[in-house]
Parts: structure tokens; C-alpha cells; sequence
């Protein structure tokens, strides 16, 4: 603590100090870069004088669009970053990684675009620096070298690979077939001699992996767990210090293992779990994005939950000394994942941090776990990451889909009306599956599951590809008999999220949450389009009001969509001849009730309820629709006391014209 | 075959439900009888009662019979496992792997055995070094892959003192 | 799908609830003759499970096992300090038989302080996996890694094929276990020499010197030093496998309840019956400390807490597992006598798992007595401070979402903790041999 005011006070000189006397490690808290909107990638290297400016994606809010800003962390005395430039404006849609060159040179991968883009140093305007269909949804991104000898490395959770590019060739080499199944972060190091060696972290086995250039494997390393040494959903890493720090994003911390001769064993990791809301000063809370300066004095981390990038610097020691009354606090206790599910007496709930299925009682005043569905592993009935839920047959019936394993699977659950609430570890039974990769003949990436008609001959079950935007059909007997796609009027589906069934007289249809991304101009193109069980697109809507819309429900004439850029809950209604007209909504950014912090998935129950996942604020939400009025919540004890903070429950204004108020 | 199985749901509904406690019957696994003789001829191989389960889907029958008896708590034994076509008996082959396993969902933990199915001459399949290391109950999972699909059949036993 | 299949599905369930017998057949508590506490018939076969405490499982992996020409020869080299860096440390130093073969600390010192508590050796041979973290597979693979950790004895292969071969007491009893030593074990090469180990280059400027010299040896040489080596084992493991303690007073209990004999069922105080239901009833300790060596031999994680007061570090049988399985001593190996038996198949068939890290192997609850202090990394100093974290569970850490989940806090009151401690105490063996703790003379070594 005391050396860390020291270098705020007096940083040149504390600098000399620790560069100068013994071993020194990163991960003394210094400052907060607040007010990002949605910061999804750092990196640092130089802009105009200065060598080790930060740059940061933000992905963007509801009025602001996507952009790359610049900060220069070095100049203020108390560390904390000024805004010293921007690019990007107009060109980027939902960038998810960048990298900056010795030269200057900015890369930007965009999920959205599916491209890679390459900002010159002089500030021009971007080229393309991969070929179209090249990459399939890009994530992180590293570059090291110039010129002939420049490698840019992207990792490819869409195709299940990394993929480098050589001296600005816009094909590139895969990496990692086989043995990758969902990259996020990728990153050059240093290997024996003078050789460059590629690491990539893969979120869904939970392991770091290390290539060599010509796409052998060296080692992997790391498993499931949130124990020292242990990962859970690494989602980037960097290469600094002879180590290679890893953002572990669902344990909440930062970990540095040794690259070099004990490579994968852990040298130290720091960052506690954010517990309170809004938590910070060295307290992680998903940590998404990790960069290191190139003289190894800063590190930079940034948590797109919380819109903000924490800065850290150096400080002496071979590592940080550990605070032992955190020891007490334990491993993350369960949060929601962006999925709920729910059907008779059940819902279902995905946990990130525990990548488990967690199905609560609804009997209750508020849902009550009563049973984890989970086993780590790649066997039927094992799980890596899963992902999504449905609940259907009165809750007797529980699909799950595992974008770790890419299978959706079928299990039973016992139903005892009769019995008082109880912990059943016994719950569920699986019985059969399908490998959706080996279905569709490709890599899939699944993200949500439905089901329509369950348990009649019509029975169809819908899984979104999140690899090629679109929704596989199959029928009760798993076998698959069509694809949901745009049409040459609609243009394709760009970001698929949230899926639903809906009704249209008697007819059943399918919506399908298109999150759209904020289109070439900034404008926010999130849109759902209408699906026929046939598979034709009968219309879209939402456009022009939806910005980053992600789940969807319908219940008979009504529709409800979450926004996470706007933290509302946007409601439509279905007008006689078909048509979908937006009505109103209601939320914004808080945490009193009936407002929410990155809202996602949404469901009308049978009895009426609707239940919100208010995944941004660890809890649940659920309102009596008709009167918008809050009927209790369900989750993370400190984020469940503002709810109670009104005395009674009381209804929320109405936010029926959304050129009014955005609630921020 | 159908009509034992409605038999035997009735039993169920008739509010036979299951118990929270040790189950004061036999040690070992809970069973059908089996509708087979233990080979003649095989007198050195002590066989167990046999278990056997339809899978979810009704494709297949898995039938175990422990090569031991009772099922030891604790130490590690082989199985003789049979797929059979439910309709015919006949040894059902449609498949392209097949997988023994075995998970306690009470505590939430796996066998520690990573155990793998070696064909016999008569088109059984031998398992062995199950290990069941703790009382209770306990799930055993034969699963079957064919092309992309997954279907399992699974088989309770109770681990008694 | 056929209606068929959609009940065949169901069958399971079915036999589940057959199996599960309809309804409770209530038990009618007989008390055997003379028992304190009414046990009823289930409650007495368990009991009857717990002992006597089995004859030794052979070791196949071990041809010398059992000859008692090896088991000398082990006991001397139990006690020879010269088989350490300093001179000073010997197998008994940590094991001393004076404190039930442990050494009554919270970590164990040799040339250096480990990083976990001495385990006893009492009944060792009744294990299937040896050490806290299972790393070894027998007791003779489990003797050969400490001679080598530069925090226990710290020497090398090399120099304990040169003790052994110098010493003519050593010499003869090795001779007369194992036939006579290769010569291409000894001649002109270093004293020290051993493989790297973990993480250690194998070669170059950074190996230790040790490790270089081991590399310049050729094949023969280093052939003949193992099986130096093994044999050494081998013959530790022999003495190791006479340390047994059966014949506690819980042991004549049982027989009294066998033979329906009164006098022998006082062999366990009232108290000491009452702690006996409880470890197999409320509290039920027998679900991991389970058969007659009150110890299932597996590994668990019991979310304690840590000796420093942090998180939990220390991996436990996620490190084991590894190292078992990678090593060239395992039962599968080429030293092995084994390698198509059993124990060869349990360990390649062993899981790797991190679900099992931080977990650590159910010590065995017999010859409790000067063991102190207990668990992993010894955090409590007593019985009664074990007794009471089950009770409790205060300060319980380090466990994950994927882990086991079966402790539960006991909430045990103060007469029924003290009846545990009966229970435990009632565990003690007898006497063993005097003969097996301590050095053999030297006529009986080379007898």
C-alpha cells in the first residue's frame, strides 16, 4: 500500500527505485480510466510523441458509437490517463481486439465486420488487413516485427482457430486446428534463441496454449478451476516480463505464468473479486482485455461491465504480497450467466463462473437453487462452457447447449410437486445429445437454444450459430431439416443473440434477436426479425429504436427485447394483420427496481410473470408485466437490497415514448 | 418387455417413491432379474446379478453384469457389458463408440477411473478397474455415439454397508 | 419417436424407485449382548466391516516384498543418515517410530522445511496410493523421490549405490536380498549423479552439476544405478510393510460382537460405543474413513484452512495424479514387476482431473497416538481441534464449484465430541516389535 502512494506521488523517482534494485512485479493498483463506453480491447504503443500511449475499443453505448480512443498514461503526476486522441469514428461496428505496432500501425479486429482492420500511424484512413471470409468471427489480436517480417496474430473463436498473417499478406495460415476450440486472446512471445512463439488462451477448455510459427504445438497448460494456477474463461493475455499474464476473466483476476524455462507454472496473480457494486481500485469484476506497456511499466485491464479501465503499475517484490483476510471470501460465488429459461416450476439459469446449469424452484416467493447440473469434461453429459437453456413440459424436459463441446443436450428432470423446496443434487438425467459441429459439417458456435412444439410432431429445436449467424432447425429425433438466415431483402443477420417462439394467430413463429452492431454511419442497426417454422423471413422490426438488443420473448400479442446499450426493456405489440408495432418500454441504467446494468435474457412465463436476467447487476428481476410493477428479485445479496430499498414495491413510470428519457 | 415396464411404473405411482435414507435392502446394485443363465462352463468367472436399463430413446438395452458379488465398496472390479436390441435381444452394433462411466450426483463427483471397453469373443464387452470409492448412490452411464448423435442408458446402484 | 420410446426412457426411473424399496422396512434395534449402545443390525454390519484390520495385500509390483532378507536391509537403510546431503537426516529423522513414525511437526524438516506435514507408517502397506498427494503408486516407488528432494534428504542415486557398496554390512545384505551389485553401478565416475528433476535442466551450463555428470554416464551406467536404486526401494518398501498395528481395543470389540462375547464388548467404553455410532451414523466419518483401515485411500478436499492464513496452494492430488502417471517407478514402468497387473492398470487408467486439486488422501485413523499435529500441512494441533473444524467448519477455504461436495457442519455437542475422542483413542494397536524401530544390529543385518 505504501509503496503504491509512493509512486503516485513521485513516480520518476520510484521508477528509477524498482527498475533499479532487485525484482519488481506488476499488478500495483495505480488508477481508473471511468466512463468508457463498454471498453472491449487495450493496447499500448505510440502515438504522435508519445511511446507508450493506451489505446482503448470501446464498443459503445447507446449514443455513443464505437471508437478508438487514445490516452496518455505517463504524463499526468498521479497516473491517471488524459484523452489525447481518437480514431476509428465511422469505420468500426463492434470491435473486439486491438494491437498496436512499433510503428504506430493500430489493428482492430471487428466481430460484427468479421474483418480485421489496419489504422495507419499517420492517422489515415483504415485498409483491410484480412481477406474477406477469412476470418470468421475475430477476437483479440497481437502484432510484433514491420514490414516483411510483420506477424499479426488474431484469434478466431468463430473457427475455432488462431490465424497469423505474414508481412501484410491477407491470407492467413491457421493455427491450432484440432486443438483450439474457442480462442479469444492471442499474443506473441519469446521463444529459445531468437525465435517468436504464439500463446493463445482458449476459453472454453480453460487453457493457455503455446505454438510455434509454423503452427506446432509446444505445450498447453492450465484447466477449469478457482484455484491459483487455475483458469476460468481466460479471455485475453499478453506477454511481458518473461511472463505471460492472463485476464482470467470469471475468477475475477489477473494470473502471470512463467513463459520461460517453468513454462505454465504460475509466478503470482492479483486482482481480488469485486464483490460490492461498482467495486474497484484493484478489485477486478470480469476482466476482459489485458495490455502491457513495451517498457514493461504499466498494465492495463479493462472490464467492459463496469466501463472502465483499471491501471496498474510496478512495484518491488517478485510478487505482490497477498491479503489474507481476502483468503475468507473464497471462490466467485455463483453469478447469472445471459440465459434463463423457465417452464412450470423451474428456471433455469447458466453460471459463468462455475459453468454450470443451475435450475431454482419457483415456488417460493423468489427462486430458490435447488439443483446444479455440471461435470467438467468432453464425455456425453459433461459440460466445458455451457452456454443456454430451455425448460419446457411443465419443467420435466431441459435442453442445454455447450459452446465448449458445441452439443446441445437432452435431459430429464424429476418434478415432485409434493415435496417441500429441496436441495436435489439428483435432479436431472441426461439422455441423449448431438455434436452440432459434426450436424452442420462445420465449426458452430452455439449461443442460444428454443424449442417450438415440444413434445408434438412439429416439435422444432432451435439452435443460433454465432460462427455463421444463423439458426439450425431440428426436428424431435435431433436430426437437422433447415437453417434460419436473412433474405436478400433483409441482408444477413449480423451478431445473432436471443431466440423465441412466438404465436401469429394459430400459427407458431420464430423470433430471432439480430444485435446488429452500429452499422458504417454509427447508427445502432439492431433489429429481430420474424421467422415462419418453414423458415421464411416474414418481417423484421425494431429498427431505429433497438441498439444492442439480446433476448427476446413473446407471450400471445406481446413481445419484450432487452437493449444492453440502452439497459431497457423495449416492448412491442403484435397489430391485427401481423405487423409489429413498438409500444413503449421501461428500465435505464441503476439499481433500483425496475432498473438494470447490460439486462439480457428475458422470458414471459406461463403464469404471466416476466423475469428479466439483470446479468450486469448479478440478479433477477421479476415484474407483473401488465402494471409494470416489480414483484420480487432474485440473486446477489448486495445487488438485491436496492430493490428492497423502497419501502413497498412500487410500480415504474412507464417510458412509453423512447425519444424521451434514456434513463441514464 | 412393455408390459413389465408399465408394471413397474405403476409400482411407482402407487407413492413408492424414492427414499432419502440407506434403503435397508441386499448390498449391491438394484436389478431386474435377469431373463439369462450365467454362461455354463464359465466356473472360474463369478458373475453378479445382472443390471440392465433401456436408453432414453428406447435404441438400445445396456445390460451390466458385475464379474463379482456383491459390487465391492472401494475396490476395483470388471464388468461384462452387453448392447442388445430391446425389440429382438439380438446384440444391437449400430454405433459408432461406446463409453462406461460411472458419478455419485450426491457429492458431485466422477469415478476416479478413466475406464475403457475391450470386445470378447461372444460380442460382450469388458470393463475393468471400475471403482465405486464411496457409499451411496451411485449412476452408471453406458452412452453410445453414432455419427452425431448421443444416447445414453443409465443404471442406478446403491453401495451398501 | 414411438410411444415405446418415450417410455423406455422412464424405465430407468422405474427401476430406480424399485430398487429404493417401497416404503422403509423399519429396523428393530436388538442390542447384541452387553453393548452400551443399542446398535441395530445394519449399524453391526457395518462395524463388522471396520475389522480386523486384513493380511497385508500382496504387491506384485515387489518380487522382494515379502523376503525378509530385503526387509533388513531396508530397515538399515531406514536409519542410515549417510543417505542425506548433510549426514545428519535418515528416513526415520521425519519418521521417527518414537512419534508414531511421524516427526511432531506442523511441516516436516529435512535438509529443508517442506511444505507438508509427515504423514505416519503405521499400516502403510494398507495404501494404494502413498503420500498426500498420491504421487506414488507403491511403497517402493514412494521410498525413491525423498532420497532425491533437496528438501528432504537431498542426495542423489549415485551416491547411495556408493554407501551401500562401501558399507560391507550394507554390501552383504544387499547381496544376499538382490544378488550382487552391477558393477557398472560403481567404477570411476562421480559420487553424485542423478536425472533433473521437475522442471531442472537436463543439460548445459544451467543443470546442476549432478544432473551433467548423470548425462555423461552412458546407458549401462545409468541402467545399473537404477536398478541400485529400485532395489533400494524395493527393500524399504519390505520393511515398511512389517509396520503393522492391529489388535485395538475397537478390533476386540468386534470380535466380542462376532463371537457374542460379553467380556470383549467392554473392550470399548460406553462413551467410546456412543462415538462409534456416531462415526457411522450422525457424523458419519466412515464415509471417506471407510473399512477396516478407516481409510478409503482416496483423496478429498476438506476446505481447510491454510497453515499461513491465505488462499489454499497447494495443489494436493492434481499434482500427484500427474506425477504417478508420468513417472518411469510407477506400477505400468519397467522397474515394475508388475506392469500388466492391477496396480499397473489403476494407474493408467487414473484420472487427471483438476477437480482433484487441493485434495488430499484420507489418512487412516488407527494408532492415533503422537501422530500430532494432524492434516496436510498439520493445522491442528490435536484431535479435539480436528474435531472441532468438522463440528464447525470455521475458517473452511479453498474449494471450487466442480469439486466434491460432501462436508456438512456437524454442530456436534461437547458430550459428543468427547465421545468421538473415545472412539479415536479406542483405535490405538498394540505394541509392535521393538525390533522394527530401530537400526538392526548388525549381526542381524548380515544374517
Amino acid at each position: 500500500m505504501l509503496a503504491t502512494l509512493a509512486l503516485l506521488f513521485a513516480p520518476a523517482v520510484a521508477l528509477q527505485e524498482v527498475a533499479g534494485a532487485g525484482p519488481s512485479h506488476l499488478g500495483a493498483y495505480l488508477s481508473t480510466v471511468t466512463g468508457l463506453p463498454r471498453p472491449a480491447a487495450v493496447a499500448f504503443g505510440p502515438y504522435q510523441e508519445r511511446p507508450h500511449a493506451l489505446f482503448v475499443a470501446t464498443s459503445g453505448g447507446a449514443s455513443s458509437p464505437p471508437v478508438i480512443q487514445v490516452f496518455g498514461a505517463e504524463s499526468a503526476p498521479d497516473r491517471s490517463a488524459s484523452l489525447v486522441g481518437s480514431l476509428g469514428a465511422g469505420w468500426l461496428e463492434r470491435p473486439a481486439g486491438l494491437a498496436v505496432s512499433g510503428e504506430g500501425e493500430v489493428f482492430v479486429t471487428d466481430e460484427v465486420q468479421r474483418t480485421l482492420w489496419r489504422f495507419p500511424s499517420d492517422g489515415g484512413e483504415p485498409a483491410a488487413a484480412a481477406a474477406a471470409q477469412a476470418l470468421t468471427v475475430p477476437a483479440g489480436v497481437d502484432v510484433t516485427g514491420s514490414g516483411e517480417e510483420q506477424l499479426v496474430i488474431v484469434a478466431d473463436p468463430g473457427a475455432g482457430t488462431a490465424k497469423l498473417f505474414r508481412g501484410g499478406s491477407l491470407s492467413p495460415e491457421s493455427i491450432g486446428e484440432g486443438i483450439l476450440v474457442r480462442p479469444r486472446g492471442a499474443c506473441f512471445l519469446d521463444g529459445p534463441g531468437a525465435a517468436v512463439r504464439i500463446a493463445v488462451c482458449d476459453s472454453a477448455t480453460h487453457r493457455i496454449h503455446v505454438f510455434n510459427l509454423d503452427g506446432g504445438h509446444v505445450l498447453g497448460f492450465s484447466q477449469l478451476g478457482p484455484h491459483p494456477s487455475l483458469l476460468s474463461g481466460p479471455a485475453d493475455l499478453e506477454f511481458a516480463d518473461g511472463k505471460l499474464f492472463v485476464a482470467d476473466r470469471e475468477n475475477h483476476r489477473v494470473q502471470a505464468f512463467h513463459s520461460s524455462a517453468e513454462i505454465g507454472e504460475l509466478a503470482y496473480r492479483f486482482g481480488v473479486h469485486a464483490i460490492r457494486p461498482g467495486e474497484g481500485a484493484g478489485a477486478l469484476h470480469y476482466p476482459a482485455a489485458i495490455a502491457v506497456s513495451g517498457d514493461g511499466q504499466l498494465l492495463a485491464i479493462a472490464e467492459p461491465m463496469d466501463d472502465r479501465v483499471q491501471l496498474f503499475g510496478r512495484a518491488p517484490g517478485a510478487e505482490p504480497i497477498e491479503d489474507p483476510s481476502r483468503a475468507a471470501i473464497g471462490p466467485p460465488a455463483a453469478h447469472f450467466g445471459p440465459h434463463i429459461s423457465s417452464s412450470g416450476i423451474y428456471v433455469a439459469t447458466v453460471s459463468p463462473e462455475s459453468h454450470q446449469i443451475q435450475i431454482h424452484d419457483l415456488r417460493g416467493k423468489e427462486p430458490a437453487k435447488i439443483s446444479d447440473v455440471a461435470s467438467f469434461g468432453t464425455r456425453f453429459g459433461m459440460y466445458r462452457t455451457p452456454c443456454a437453456t430451455w425448460l419446457s413440459s411443465g419443467g420435466h424436459a431441459l435442453l442445454t447447449v455447450d459452446e465448449g463441446n458445441s452439443r446441445l443436450t437432452r435431459s430429464a428432470l424429476r418434478v415432485l410437486p409434493q415435496e417441500p423446496l429441496n436441495a436435489d443434487p439428483e435432479l436431472a438425467r441426461h439422455l441423449d445429445g448431438v455434436d452440432l459441429a459434426a450436424v452442420a459439417g462445420r465449426p458452430f458456435w452455439p449461443g442460444a437454444v428454443a424449442v417450438l412444439a415440444p413434445d408434438t410432431k412439429n416439435e422444432l429445436i432451435l439452435v443460433t450459430d454465432r460462427a455463421t449467424d444463423s439458426v439450425l432447425m431440428l426436428d424431435h429425433d435431433l436430426e437437422p431439416i433447415g437453417t434460419l438466415a436473412g433474405d436478400e431483402e433483409t441482408g444477413p443477420i449480423r451478431g445473432v443473440a436471443g431466440l423465441s417462439p412466438a404465436t401469429l394467430g394459430v400459427a407458431s413463429t420464430i423470433l430471432v434477436v439480430d444485435s446488429g452492431g452500429h452499422g458504417a454511419r454509427g447508427a445502432p442497426q439492431g433489429r429481430v426479425f420474424e421467422f415462419g417454422p418453414s423458415g421464411a423471413v416474414l418481417r423484421t422490426f425494431g429498427e431505429g429504436i433497438l441498439v444492442e438488443p439480446d433476448g427476446v420473448t413473446a407471450r400471445e400479442n406481446r413481445i419484450w427485447v432487452t437493449d444492453r446499450a440502452t439497459d431497457r426493456i423495449e416492448r412491442f405489440e403484435r397489430q391485427p394483420g401481423g405487423a409489429i408495432q413498438h409500444v413503449g418500454g421501461f428500465g435505464g441504467r441503476g439499481l433500483g427496481p425496475g432498473e438494470f446494468h447490460d439486462p439480457r435474457g428475458i422470458l414471459a412465463m406461463d403464469d404471466g410473470r416476466l423475469i428479466v436476467l439483470d446479468h450486469g447487476n448479478h440478479r433477477g428481476q421479476i415484474f407483473d408485466p401488465d402494471h409494470l410493477t416489480l414483484i420480487a428479485g432474485f440473486g446477489g445479496r448486495l445487488y438485491i437490497e436496492p430493490l428492497k430499498s423502497a419501502a413497498t414495491w412500487v410500480p415504474i413510470q412507464p417510458k412509453s415514448d423512447r425519444n424521451g428519457d434514456q434513463g441514464r | 418387455m412393455r408390459n413389465s415396464l408399465l408394471t413397474l411404473l405403476a409400482l411407482t405411482a402407487l407413492g413408492c417413491g424414492p427414499d432419502e435414507g440407506p434403503a435397508a435392502n441386499e448390498a449391491g446394485g438394484s436389478a431386474t432379474p435377469s431373463k439369462e443363465t450365467p454362461a455354463s462352463g464359465a466356473a472360474e468367472e463369478v458373475r453378479g446379478e445382472t443390471l440392465e436399463a433401456s436408453s432414453s430413446g428406447g435404441t438400445f438395452l445396456a445390460r451390466v453384469t458385475p464379474l463379482v458379488d456383491p459390487i465391492p465398496m472401494n475396490e476395483a472390479f470388471s464388468v461384462s457389458l452387453s448392447l442388445l436390441d430391446p425389440e429382438t435381444g439380438a446384440p444391437f452394433t449400430d454405433y459408432d463408440e461406446v463409453s462406461i462411466d460411472a458419478r455419485m450426483p450426491a457429492h458431485k463427483h466422477g469415478m476416479l477411473r478413466d475406464v475403457g471397453l475391450t470386445p470378447q469373443e461372444d460380442g460382450s464387452m469388458r470393463a475393468d478397474g471400475l471403482l465405486l470409492h464411496m457409499y451411496g448412490h451411485w449412476e452408471l452411464h453406458v452412452d453410445i455415439r453414432k455419427g452425431a448423435r448421443f444416447e445414453r442408458a443409465q443404471i442406478s446402484v446403491r453401495l451398501q454397508y | 419417436m414411438s410411444v415405446r420410446g418415450r417410455l423406455g426412457w422412464l424405465a430407468p426411473l422405474a427401476l430406480l424407485a424399485v430398487g429404493a424399496a417401497c416404503g422403509p422396512s423399519p429396523e428393530q434395534p436388538a442390542p447384541p449382548v452387553g453393548t452400551a449402545v443399542g446398535f441395530s443390525d445394519e449399524q453391526v454390519r457395518r462395524i463388522m466391516q471396520m475389522s480386523p484390520l486384513p493380511p497385508l495385500p500382496p504387491d506384485p509390483t515387489n518380487r522382494h516384498a515379502d523376503d525378509p532378507r530385503a526387509a533388513r536391509l531396508g530397515q538399515a537403510l531406514f536409519f542410515d543418515e549417510r543417505l542425506s546431503a548433510d549426514g545428519a537426516v535418515s528416513c526415520a529423522t521425519c519418521h521417527d517410530p518414537e512419534r508414531g513414525f511421524t516427526d511432531g511437526k506442523q511441516l516436516a524438516l529435512g535438509q529443508q522445511v517442506g511444505n507438508r506435514h509427515t504423514p505416519t507408517l503405521w499400516n502403510v502397506a494398507h495404501h494404494r496410493w502413498l503420500t498426500w498427494d498420491g504421487r506414488a503408486d507403491s511403497l517402493w516407488m514412494q521410498a525413491l523421490d525423498p532420497i532425491e528432494d533437496p528438501r528432504e534428504m537431498g542426495t542423489t542415486r549415485g551416491k547411495l549405490a556408493r554407501v551401500i557398496a562401501d558399507d560391507p554390512g550394507l554390501s552383504a545384505a544387499y547381496e544376499a536380498a538382490f544378488g550382487p551389485m552391477d558393477s557398472a553401478a560403481l567404477g570411476d565416475r562421480p559420487d553424485h549423479v542423478r536425472p533433473a528433476r521437475g522442471r531442472e535442466a537436463a543439460s548445459g551450463p544451467t543443470a546442476p552439476e549432478a544432473v551433467r555428470a548423470w548425462a555423461d554416464l552412458d546407458d549401462d551406467q545409468r541402467a545399473a544405478i537404477d536398478q541400485v536404486f529400485v532395489h533400494a526401494g524395493k527393500a524399504m518398501a519390505a520393511y515398511q510393510r512389517l509396520l503393522v498395528r492391529g489388535d485395538s481395543p475397537f478390533d476386540r470389540f468386534v470380535e466380542g460382537l462376532r463371537e457374542n462375547d460379553g467380556e470383549k464388548v467392554e473392550s470399548l467404553s460406553p462413551s467410546a460405543q456412543r462415538g462409534l455410532a456416531m462415526f457411522i451414523g450422525k457424523a458419519n466419518c466412515v464415509l471417506c474413513h471407510s473399512g477396516p483401515n478407516f481409510s478409503d485411500g482416496e483423496f478429498h478436499n476438506n476446505a481447510l484452512p491454510t497453515l499461513h492464513g491465505g488462499e489454499a496452494r497447494d495443489p494436493g492430488r492434481f499434482d500427484g495424479a500427474r506425477v504417478v502417471a508420468a513417472s518411469p517407478f510407477n506400477a505400468a514402468g519397467p522397474h515394475s514387476d508388475d506392469p500388466d497387473g492391477p496396480a499397473a492398470l489403476r494407474v493408467r487408467q487414473l484420472r487427471q482431473s483438476s477437480e482433484a486439486w487441493g485434495e488430499f488422501r484420507t489418512p487412516s485413523l488407527r494408532n492415533l497416538a503422537h501422530r500430532a499435529p494432524f492434516m496436510h500441512q498439520g493445522q491442528f494441533g490435536d484431535l479435539e481441534g480436528v474435531i472441532e473444524f468438522y463440528s464447525e467448519l470455521e475458517g473452511a477455504t479453498g474449494r471450487g464449484h466442480h469439486q466434491e461436495q460432501v462436508l456438512v457442519p456437524l454442530r456436534l455437542s461437547v458430550g459428543e465430541k468427547a465421545d468421538l475422542s473415545a472412539f479415536l483413542a479406542a483405535l490405538e494397536g498394540d505394541q509392535a516389535d521393538p525390533g522394527l524401530l530401530a537400526p538392526p544390529s548388525q549381526s542381524a543385518l548380515s544374517r
